[in-house]
């Protein structure tokens, strides 16, 4: 069926440089140590086998050891204050999110020792002393671009709030297997700042769709895999049609990093070009839940693939279920 | 007498009403132990075998049939879309050439009729006419491979009075919604209803030609009893002006489950695009490469047929417009029966509790 919108279509053309919201910087971090897909095969860690994950893409996947997420987003805080000129006593607000639930450390019998979070920890251990801190979560890998967005509604919506610090970062257990879906999975953090008036990587549009009857991702992953092509195309058309633009106004789609071969599929159906599509990073790093679009959009710019005024598509599909589109202008 | 074969086929069994209403007397060839109910006033019964010589009678009932039969309606056919080649052929072609060797034992005959198939025309695009049959377009499947052989052969027969009826498929019963026989179209309209098609190959506006049951009989009915025509082909369809284009079929029968199936918004399964056969194809070989059991099988039956949509065809039925002339029999728009096709498919749980 076709997504019904509810209300007018909102424009996402800002009319004055102060509801002008965009990301003023952004870094990741991937941890040291990586594996091959034989080396995963041969753990046990695979549901697919090596030889098939290759054909969709895939090399080789990233993977915290100890599996510690706070290190991970503390490394990725770390880099972003070292590259940008905001100060941590300047940041206003903190939204951290995550995929997995973030398990509190304790084995104390005391239950307030289960409420610790890491947004709080993260805005002591950087002094961000303004910040109020929220944690976004229920939405797969759509959390961190749900991050962005609330980010910018904040701004817009608040005349006291400047400057929002997003942080990502997912760690899967040691336990479970590293692949979801024919996806290999790398664990990773990111951080982005959100600020009014930044002048690059201006946040256009933003379109998402959730079907909760896709909530239960393992009964339902055929279904999911059979939703994933129209509902894709429908919110990237959406979130073009808000950005006022059209697919060949884009310069470069910025993939989550799911398997090269569905990737071919959509850009077909979407009638992109292949030079519009960076996909390089499938390979090297694999699916990371929490940093894909800061890891391909960070790479991107740096070999000179989007300059400065081109449009930039984001697009995600997360467990939940959700698709969701982001349009940038660098 | 007529010697009908396939009484216990979805048309087969709807002529044989006909013809009991015209009482005319009947010989229902079969190899299923009872095929129908019938009071043994009404017809002869006689087990035998199409694909087998002498249509697998005795002795003594093939003569018999011999010297009695004065026309042949041949009914008999595997539909199935996955069929094998070998299988197909055998039923097919190999059946349809026993039917025609007893047809030309007979002493008295004066018509034989076949049913076939316009995807005789297989991955052809375009006009196809009725007396269009030869081409080297290739096929979609081994059933409509092996009905274009069947015809092939029955165009060499010059000498015997042979009429052939093509038939689009076949969606149910326009007056009742009543499916008797699920095929390829409907267990996609359930892969459809279930949120597992993600995408069909096919363009927009290429038209989606289906009939009903009760047309398509009375069709062949009024065509081989009253206005036969031998050495003619027949294409029995909705045609362009009664048929919704892809991109509306699509679309109808997303807005007829959400009408009959309450739980079909919730779900919030999408309208698969429609994408090119390149894409389609890109599409089915990555979930071959995955080997996901429940996907695969989707594709693979999808693939029996859904590559037809990519081959927009446009029938002429000139030769079965002018015979069908005055008689009022007509194709019914699908958009007004379409709706008890799908309210049937869903009270039956798609067949299953038939």
């Amino acid at each position: 069926m076709k997504q019904k919108q509810t209300g007018p279509p909102k424009t996402s053309r800002p009319s004055s440089e102060a509801e002008e919201v965009g990301l003023a910087a952004y870094a990741y971090y991937l941890p040291p140590k990586t594996v091959s897909l034989d080396h995963l095969a041969r753990a046990g860690k695979l549901e697919s086998s090596a030889s098939v994950l290759r054909s969709f893409g895939f090399n080789r996947a990233y993977i915290a050891e100890p599996p510690s997420s706070s290190q991970l987003a503390e490394r990725a805080v770390e880099r972003l204050f070292r590259r940008c000129s905001t100060q941590p006593s300047d940041v206003d607000a903190i939204l951290y999110s995550s995929a997995l639930p973030v398990q509190a450390p304790s084995r104390s019998a005391d239950p307030a020792s289960l409420f610790q979070y890491p947004a709080s920890s993260l805005q002591h251990r950087f002094g961000m002393v303004r910040a109020n801190t929220i944690g976004i979560s229920q939405a797969g890998c759509v959390s961190f671009l749900s991050a962005l967005r609330l980010a910018a509604d904040m701004i817009r919506a608040e005349p006291l709030v400047h400057r929002v610090l997003c942080i990502s970062c997912d760690v899967l257990p040691a336990r479970v297997r590293r692949e979801v879906l024919y996806n290999v999975i790398s664990d990773a953090a990111c951080a982005a700042i959100v600020e009014r008036g930044a002048k690059r990587d201006r946040i256009l549009a933003w379109s998402q769709v959730t079907k909760g009857f896709y909530g239960d991702s393992a009964q339902r992953k055929n279904e999911i895999v059979a939703a994933y092509f129209p509902t894709a195309r429908f919110v990237i058309h959406e979130a073009l049609e808000k950005a006022r633009l059209k697919l060949a106004d884009i310069r470069l789609i910025i993939p989550h990093n799911v398997n090269r071969k569905s990737w071919e599929i959509l850009l077909q159906i979407l009638e992109a070009r292949p030079s519009q599509f960076y996909g390089r990073n499938i390979r090297m790093r694999g699916h990371t839940i929490a940093a894909d679009h800061v890891i391909n959009l960070q790479d991107a710019v740096r070999a000179g693939r989007i300059r400065r005024g081109e449009n930039v598509l984001l697009f995600t599909f997360g467990f939940g279920a959700h698709w969701a589109c982001m349009i940038l202008q660098h | 007498m007529l010697l009908l074969t396939g009484a216990s086929g979805e048309l087969g069994g709807l002529l044989v009403d006909r013809f009991l209403r015209e009482q005319v007397a009947l010989c229902l060839l079969t190899h299923h132990k009872e095929p129908r109910q019938v009071s043994e006033n009404e017809v002869e019964i006689c087990h035998g075998d199409i694909t087998r010589p002498r249509l697998g009678l005795s002795a003594a009932v093939h003569r018999r049939l011999l010297g009695r039969v004065t026309a042949i309606l041949h009914c008999a056919a595997t539909t199935s879309f996955s069929a094998s080649e070998a299988e197909a052929d055998r039923v097919n072609v190999m059946g349809t050439k026993h039917v025609i060797a007893f047809a030309r034992a007979c002493g008295k005959l004066q018509k034989v009729g076949v049913l076939s198939t316009v995807y005789v025309a297989g991955r052809r695009k375009g006009a196809i006419l009725e007396r269009d049959l030869i081409h080297r377009a290739g096929f979609v499947n081994a059933y409509e491979r092996s009905k274009y052989r069947m015809e092939q052969y029955l165009r060499k027969q010059h000498s015997l009075p042979i009429a052939v009826y093509r038939l689009s498929t076949i969606l149910g019963d326009a007056r009742t919604g009543r499916v008797s026989k699920l095929n390829a179209v409907h267990h996609a309209l359930r892969l459809y209803h279930r949120g597992l098609v993600s995408m069909i190959p096919g363009e927009p506006r290429s038209t989606v030609d289906l009939i009903s049951s009760d047309y398509a009989a009375e069709a062949v009915f009024h065509l081989f009893y009253r206005r036969f025509g031998a050495g003619k082909t027949y294409h029995i369809v909705a045609g362009q002006k009664q048929s919704l284009t892809l991109e509306n079929f699509l679309e109808t029968t997303a807005a007829t489950f959400e009408r009959l199936d309450p739980r079909w918004t919730s779900r919030a399964v999408a309208v698969p695009p429609i994408v090119s056969l390149n894409t389609y194809r890109l599409m089915e070989q990555a979930v071959l490469e995955s080997r996901n059991s429940v996907l695969g099988n989707v594709v693979r039956m999808m693939g029996t047929f859904a590559p037809h949509l990519a081959y927009s065809k446009d029938f002429s039925d000139r030769n079965t417009a002018r015979a069908l002339s005055g008689s009022g029999i007509r194709p019914r728009p699908l958009q007004e029966y379409y709706s008890g096709i799908i309210r049937d498919c869903l009270s039956t749980s798609w067949g299953s509790r038939n």
